[in-house]
């Protein structure tokens, strides 16, 4: 399948949908089980309801979320958080007996690793036969402001989905998408080698979240001075479409001028699932997965209660061209 | 380069245009090695300059390159090959890594396929040299060019619809898309048999034979049929697969006399011992200071690199030609003595003799023997009074006090000292942020480690911070200014390294290159600074053959990125000698240890880490080792 459009959604819209499943994750964070206590107090329509716990770091709000989940008649699935191939597994295994040309998913990935679902978008778009038409609502919950902890060395850092491969003979551009930890970027970047003009950063704007824009300007100070200020472009959080045209602009540019393009989500998951979509899209841009992986600490966040939840609305069809 | 691109450069030559390499070039003597009518392979870490040299051995570099001998000279003009610079690089290697893994239930789809990508990488890389090498080198002859791109149409299997070196280079892509297809097929539907993807001929080409017959073509087209010697130059054969590096080995052995081998990757090859002997017929290139006698010939290279970049900003800033650049001057020198009255009101008597009463010795001496309860007794050991500190021989002048001084200082600069526990010391929080004995020309030297890329990312640090002077001779970095320098890129360094996913999972346990580092890092602080006072203290580790096969990766990814500095007593130890080479911190990483910039004794790496299952065979067996 292919995806026919992505676009910005909301917590009405979806409330007012008749979703086939709802797909959370019971991770060790207080606001995974968040969103769906909100939505159940006017969602009513029978569907069926997964939860997806993580088989490491049971700690923190883990146990909680369990006996949330499992008060409110989700069918628990225990997996590795980053096996790709379990993943898509996993999903075959769930969507594969719908009997349904149509479904419509919820899916909360606030607290989900990028792996998770990517492997949702990668699944669907790999399945030809199955489905006419899948509409997932991929929803995200704001977490307060939490100081960042110092950076581990990475377990993980390579293609988040299965890659593309890209002959030397052309120059990289890396996109950044920020985060607040001290050097994570600044370390990538000389990992990879790339030189500061063919470097791009992505980041969330003050008006999204002051104390979090402050920190990443802190933290990435170095930097935002080397990286030429052109190739610096902020984004909000709600404004989801701008973001992805924006960066779909991008990518298309340095696509047309011959570049290999990484584009490696180190900051909010937002960017990370709008360049997954990307990737879906243009199968010659990279994905980088960089992340501590299970040797991360697990930090409890709790939910952002004066924001509404991101909510974005993914259609795939079997027979569109891809439009996003 | 203008002095905006000066300010904003990382330098990392691979992807920097011909020109712009040569404009900035710097040649030493490694390049005119490199440059010779041999096989040669090159080894140093990352960013010693390997992507720089082999660059510099194309035709558009020559081209553009401003020579400044003679020898110089005579080298851009008889330059007697034709190279091929053929990259790899990290993303090169995370793709192929990561297609691998996506197919690891299909070793011989993973074959195949592998193959068939390096030789289409190596295809296209010749392709786009020998046009770069064409535009340079003939007038535009378009008949030509498509008799030539017909000829690599039919040698390398390609679909007949190029007619330009371009159209090829398109054609190769399009091969290794319908290769990425079949890698997505393969995956999503589990061929285990591999029915369904088809192997086109195309796939089991071979690259030297494609490369022979190309180079046969062209000396037919565009050189009277005469022979042309050409180089390969494979760069950064340290991120390609071990099976691709010994591979590319054996085929030394058959390759056609006119076509010479340029390998580089980084100090440690990883190759068997049997095919690294095979290397040992040809010449051997390091890059990198590996024993002490090659310090100053680095030091010496770097700062000529460092001379005309800052030559280059300031005659871009004041518009006028700046010959005398002193680095001396402009850096200063580091003085152990200053930093010892800086901390502490010492009353000195200049004209008393070193380790006289009331000379600077005698109360730096004096004053770390009232603070460190382990000072005291090293002193009182060696038969020196601790609350007089002067030798009773003459020979202790020699033998202890001039070869501990540097240690007594750093001890007092950088530790604090519980007054209530004599033997209980830490970092001190002054200088847990500020490094003060980095600074000084000599140190920055040293502390580049020959590195070029260290020394140009440093000077346009410096470049961005510092108010420049109208004159030179006005130039001068202060030591605070310089230590912040020092600070953020060895910060910057270690966030690098600790982005590398090295980590090694051993009995559920995460080992990887910054537990590697701080282990041992941790060791050396205790050596030079905490405890026990040694004349000898140990700065560098030896390995031995039962160090386990995930700890060698670890240690050798170190070596690769210039965490770790490989010390060879010979120059053609190419992989792991384990009697005869040492390891130690790179200069870069000293400051997060406080550790001097100078090599002390060694211990091997089993006794550093003590209680870790680093041998091989028994992961259980913890690790062991005797004092070397």
């Amino acid at each position: 399948m292919k995806i026919n459009y992505a676009s910005h959604s909301s917590f009405e819209k979806a409330t007012n949908e008749k979703f086939d499943f709802i797909i959370c994750a019971s991770g060790y964070e207080k606001r995974a089980s968040y969103f769906y206590s909100r939505f159940c107090e006017t969602y009513s329509h029978p569907c069926e309801k997964i939860s997806l716990s993580f088989k490491d770091r049971i700690s923190l709000s883990r146990d909680e979320n369990d006996i949330f989940f499992k008060d409110h008649l989700f069918t628990p699935i225990v997996l590795e958080s980053g096996n790709l191939k379990e993943l898509i597994e996993i999903y075959s295994e769930i969507f594969s007996h719908t009997n349904d040309d149509s479904i419509k998913i919820l899916f909360d990935y606030s607290c989900m690793t990028k792996v998770m679902y990517a492997a949702l978008l990668k699944y669907f778009d790999v399945t030809n036969d199955l489905f006419e038409e899948v509409t997932i609502y991929f929803v995200y919950t704001e977490a307060l402001f939490s100081e960042p902890i110092d950076t581990n060395s990475n377990l993980h850092n390579q293609p988040l989905l299965f890659p593309t491969v890209e002959l030397t003979d052309k120059k990289i551009a890396l996109i950044v998408g920020l985060g607040y930890e001290k050097g994570k970027a600044q370390g990538l970047i000389e990992h990879m080698q790339i030189e500061n003009p063919d470097t791009y950063l992505f980041y969330t704007s003050k008006s999204n979240d002051e104390q979090f824009y402050n920190k990443i300007i802190e933290n990435n100070s170095y930097i935002l001075t080397k990286i030429p200020e052109k190739n610096h472009f902020q984004y909000e959080q709600g404004n989801t479409t701008y973001t992805l045209n924006l960066l779909e602009s991008l990518c298309n540019y340095l696509l047309s001028k011959d570049y290999r393009v990484i584009i490696a989500p180190l900051g909010p998951k937002l960017f990370s699932l709008i360049s997954i979509l990307l990737y879906i899209k243009y199968s010659d841009l990279t994905v980088l997965r960089v992340s501590p992986g299970i040797k991360g600490v697990a930090i409890e966040r709790l939910p952002n209660t004066q924001k509404s939840p991101n909510i974005i609305e993914v259609n795939f069809n079997a027979t569109s061209k891809q439009q996003i | 380069m203008n002095q905006s691109k000066i300010l904003y450069e990382t330098f990392n030559a691979r992807h920097f245009s011909h020109a712009d390499v040569a404009e900035t070039f710097v040649s030493n003597s490694d390049f005119f090695e490199i440059a010779k009518n041999a096989h040669t392979v090159i080894l140093g870490p990352r960013g010693c300059g390997k992507t720089t040299m082999f660059k510099m051995l194309t035709t558009p570099a020559l081209k553009n390159w401003n020579p400044k001998t003679g020898k110089d000279i005579e080298l851009k003009e008889n330059i007697p090959f034709i190279a091929i610079y053929i990259p790899s690089d990290e993303l090169w290697k995370k793709q192929l890594d990561s297609f691998k893994e996506s197919l690891s239930h299909n070793p011989e789809i993973i074959k195949i396929i592998s193959n068939a990508l390096i030789t289409t990488n190596i295809l296209s890389n010749f392709c786009k040299n020998i046009k770069d090498h064409i535009e340079c080198t003939f007038e535009k002859d378009i008949t030509k060019e498509f008799e030539y791109a017909q000829n690599l149409i039919k040698e390398w299997s390609l679909p007949d619809a190029a007619n330009s070196l371009s159209s090829v280079r398109q054609a190769l892509e399009s091969r290794k898309n319908s290769l990425i297809a079949k890698i997505e097929k393969a995956i999503f539907y589990k061929d285990q048999t591999n029915k369904g993807v088809d192997f086109h001929e195309s796939y089991f080409l071979d690259y030297i034979q494609c490369i022979r017959l190309a180079c046969i073509s062209f000396e037919r087209i565009y050189n009277n049929e005469k022979e042309i010697k050409w180089a390969l130059c494979f760069d950064e054969l340290e991120l390609v697969s071990r099976d691709f590096f010994e591979e590319l080995i054996k085929k030394l052995r058959i390759a056609p006399p006119n076509i010479l081998f340029k390998l580089s990757s980084g100090p440690l090859a990883d190759v068997s011992d049997s095919l690294a002997q095979i290397l040992h017929d040809f010449t051997i290139v390091k890059m990198w200071p590996y024993n002490y006698d090659q310090e100053p010939r680095y030091q010496k290279f770097c700062e000529e690199i460092a001379v005309q970049r800052i030559r280059k900003v300031m005659e871009s800033k004041n518009s006028k030609k700046c010959e005398d650049i002193d680095m001396l001057h402009i850096f200063g020198d580091l003085d152990y003595n200053l930093l010892a009255l800086k901390n502490y009101d010492f009353k000195v008597n200049p004209s008393a003799k070193e380790s006289e009463p009331n000379s600077l010795t005698w109360h730096v001496f004096k004053k770390l023997g009232e603070l460190d309860l382990n000072f005291a007794r090293f002193l009182d050991k060696n038969g020196i009074n601790p609350e007089n500190p002067v030798p009773r021989v003459q020979k202790h002048q020699d033998t202890i006090i001039r070869k501990i001084k540097e240690i007594v200082i750093n001890r007092l600069v950088f530790m604090r000292f519980d007054p209530n526990n004599r033997e209980r010391v830490s970092h001190s929080s002054q200088t847990r942020k500020v490094f003060p004995i980095y600074y000084g020309k000599k140190t920055l030297l040293n502390i580049c480690e020959g590195n070029p890329r260290f020394i140009i990312g440093m000077l346009a640090d410096m470049f961005n911070q510092v108010e420049l002077t109208e004159n030179v001779s006005e130039l001068k970095i202060t030591p605070l200014d310089q230590v912040k320098l020092i600070k953020d890129i060895s910060d910057r360094f270690m966030a690098m390294l600790y982005t590398y996913p090295s980590s090694q999972k051993i009995n559920n346990k995460y080992y990887d290159l910054e537990w590697l580092i701080t282990r041992i890092g941790e060791y050396f602080d205790k050596e030079v600074n905490k405890g026990e006072v040694k004349i000898n203290p140990a700065n560098s580790f030896t390995i031995d053959e039962k160090l386990g096969r995930e700890f060698y990766e670890i240690l050798k990814l170190g070596v690769d990125l210039g965490a770790f500095i490989k010390l060879d007593q010979e120059k053609n130890i190419i992989s792991k000698d384990n009697k005869l080479t040492r390891y130690r911190l790179s200069y870069l990483i000293a400051p997060q240890f406080k550790l001097p910039l100078r090599l002390y004794a060694a211990r091997n790496l089993g006794r550093i880490l003590r209680n870790e299952p680093i041998t091989i065979g028994n992961q259980l067996k913890l690790g062991e080792g005797n004092e070397n």
